[in-house]
Parts: structure tokens; sequence; C-alpha cells
């Protein structure tokens, strides 16, 4: 209880005094979607890792638990790798070569159980193969969570949701453990959302991304939860199979030259038509008709919300899976 | 997407798991094991390209 209670008051109290500093530096991009483009603080990483980090020492401090500090270390490096790419605009490669590194870490210490659950038909036992699933799972974690950001509010609401129906199996299956580290992942989400929804007084950047979405994977690692935490994630995959599926190569969002979404005078966002420009959620999402930047952030949301029943769901069948 | 993890889940959980070559092919089990399942995750991939080119079949 103190983990979490730290974090999301770490999280929630550290963001002004950021956003101050981010402004003051004049560290800020323009919100496209707005009358006049006005510049939002970027990047709020370092609170998220602040809130993540404050809550896994104190987690540490109480239980002892060495694995704690690994994924730590793997979250730390992933803060590093997206900060870098937060000040300069580096190729489409830096960050899924570079978050290869940064599970390290959870590797060297190997907090974790080499089975793979498919529920609710078994598991199976893959000790050579499970080090490529931890590498996978935390490049695709950090990846897809950064490029569902893309409303205000998205990324941080979407894993608030993601993080809670994960804790909700991890309770269900009684992992105590991996469910404290979910809870802190969940509460920072939560408080940095507060800031980040619409209209966004700061937004997460890459730094910021990768940080909860590598969490998010440590935490499915440790918890032993792969495939509900993919299941959780599903419309965010779909968005990043869309990108990479229409761009065909790895690019940096930032080097897109047709814009996939155009904004009128009345603030409705549409879908630009442009058979050039890369195929994303929101473009599927806007194949209704036109709708508000607000419209868009709820639709994705709930979206996090099924896919988040279906997570339940899949962590129920878990409780029936038979056990190796 | 949700049914196809599942149905993967069991096929790699039931069939995949399982299987045994056999005699003098036995020391390939974990190669073909893993060849079959990159198959099975690049069909998976193959279906959501056709899903996505029939969502976005007018441009």
């Amino acid at each position: 209880m103190a983990a979490i209670a730290a974090a999301i008051a770490v999280t929630y109290a550290a963001t002004p005094p950021l956003i101050r500093y981010l402004k003051a530096r004049d560290m800020c991009v323009p919100d496209v979607f707005k009358h006049n483009s006005p510049p939002v603080a970027r990047p709020g990483g370092p609170v998220l890792l602040a809130g993540i980090a404050v809550g896994i020492i104190i987690l540490y401090w109480h239980t002892g638990m060495v694995s704690v500090l690994a994924i730590l270390g793997t979250v730390a490096a992933a803060f590093v790798i997206g900060y870098v790419d937060d000040r300069r605009v580096m190729s489409g490669w830096f960050k899924p070569v570079m978050l290869c590194v940064s599970a390290l870490p959870i590797l060297a210490y190997g907090s974790y159980d080499t089975a793979l659950v498919f529920p609710p038909f078994g598991a199976v036992q893959i000790p050579i193969l499970y080090i490529g699933v931890v590498i996978s799972i935390v490049v695709l974690a950090g990846n897809t969570v950064n490029s569902i950001d893309v409303v205000n509010g998205a990324a941080s609401g979407y894993m608030s949701i993601a993080s809670g129906a994960l804790a909700v199996v991890l309770a269900m299956l009684d992992r105590m453990d991996a469910l404290a580290l979910c809870l802190v992942l969940m509460v920072v989400c939560v408080a940095f959302y507060q800031y980040h929804k619409l209209p966004s007084r700061i937004f997460p950047g890459d730094s910021g991304t990768l940080v909860i979405g590598v969490m998010y994977g440590c935490v499915a690692i440790t918890g032993g939860v792969e495939v509900v935490a993919a299941v959780a994630l599903l419309p965010a995959v779909a968005n990043s199979f869309f990108f990479l599926s229409s761009v065909r190569r790895i690019i940096e969002h930032r080097q897109i030259k047709y814009p996939a979404v155009l904004r009128d005078d009345n603030l409705k966002l549409h879908d630009s038509g442009d058979s050039r420009a890369p195929i994303t959620l929101v473009r599927l999402i806007l194949r209704k008709g036109p709708m508000s930047e607000g419209e868009v952030a709820t639709y994705i949301l709930r979206l996090g919300i099924f896919a988040g029943g279906l997570a339940i769901l899949t962590g129920m069948l878990m409780l029936i899976t038979p056990i190796l | 997407m949700w049914t196809l993890i599942i149905l993967g889940g069991g096929l790699a959980v039931l069939v995949l798991g399982p299987l045994d070559l056999g005699e003098p092919y036995r020391s390939w089990n974990s190669t073909a094991k893993a060849l079959i399942a990159i198959g099975m995750v690049v069909s998976w991939v193959l279906l959501l390209v056709r899903l996505k080119r029939y969502i976005f079949r007018n441009y």
C-alpha cells in the first residue's frame, strides 16, 4: 500500500513543477489538433519514471526482492532510450534495437518462469526460446504503447485501463508480487492522465510511453500472464501492425511525409484519404466520419475497456488451465 | 484477433508441444516446432493484412 500511495503522490505532485520547468526552457511541442497549435510541455517521462521508481524501491525495501530492482533497471534503460529520442529525432530502428539491450537486466537476473501459458489449454516449457520471448515483449510493449500516443490522453488513459485489467487477473491468480508492481504502474498512469487528458498540459513523449510500455511488459513477464497482457493491448497492437504493414518499413512517425489525419476549422478530425499516408487506428476510427479529438480519445479508451474485458476473460480461462 | 490467439495457443499446446518426429529425426524436433510456430505467426499476420486491405479497399 505504501508503494502504491508513494507512486501516485510522486507522479501527481511532481508533474506541475515539471510542466513549469519544461515551459521555462521552451521544451514544448505544438498540439496540432487545437486552434493555433498551442505549445505543450514534453516530455513527461521523468515523472513517470520517478513514480514507478519510488514504488519499486519501496517494494524492495518491504520485500527484499532483488528481481524488482532488475525491472527498475530495464525501465530506467527504456527511459534513457526514449529521452534520447525526445531530444533528437533518431532513425526508426533506434528504439527497437536499443530496447533489446534494455531487456538485459531482467534477463540477467532471470526473474521469470520459462513456461508460456496459453489459456485454457495449458503451457509450453521453452527454457531457451523464452529469452527471445522476454526481449520481444519488452520491445513490442514499449513500441506499441509509443504508437498509441496519438491524441490527448490516449497513451496514459489506455494504459490505466490495460494495467487495471492485468491487475484484476493477477489478483484472481493470487500472484501478489506482480500485482503490487502492476498497481504501481496503474496508479502512475492514472495520476499522469489527470495532466495528459484533453486538453493536455504535458505529453509523455517517447521517454514516457517507453517507460510505461516496458514496465507493462515486465509485469506481464514477472506475473506469467504474457497472453493476457497481449490481449489487453490488442487495439494498440493492431495500430502498430496497420502502420507497419502500410509503410512497409520501420520508420519514426515524425518522418512521415503524408498526413493520415487532417483537422478542419471546426476542430473535427478527418481521414486524409491519402493512399500514401500510413494506416492507423485513428484512421480506422475516422472511417465512421469526422470526429473531435475528444471523441477519438473516448473511442480509443472504449476499445481499451473492451480489450481489458477480453483480457479478464482470458485470465478467468487461466484459472481452469492445467498446471505443468 | 482474440479468438485466433486462443486457438493458436491451443494448437501450440495440444499439437505442436507433443510433436515428435520419431527416430532418427528426433534431434530435429525443436527446429520443426519453432518453424511451425513461426509459420503460425506468419499466417496470423497475413490474415490481418487481408483484413486491413478489405477495410481500406477504397484507397
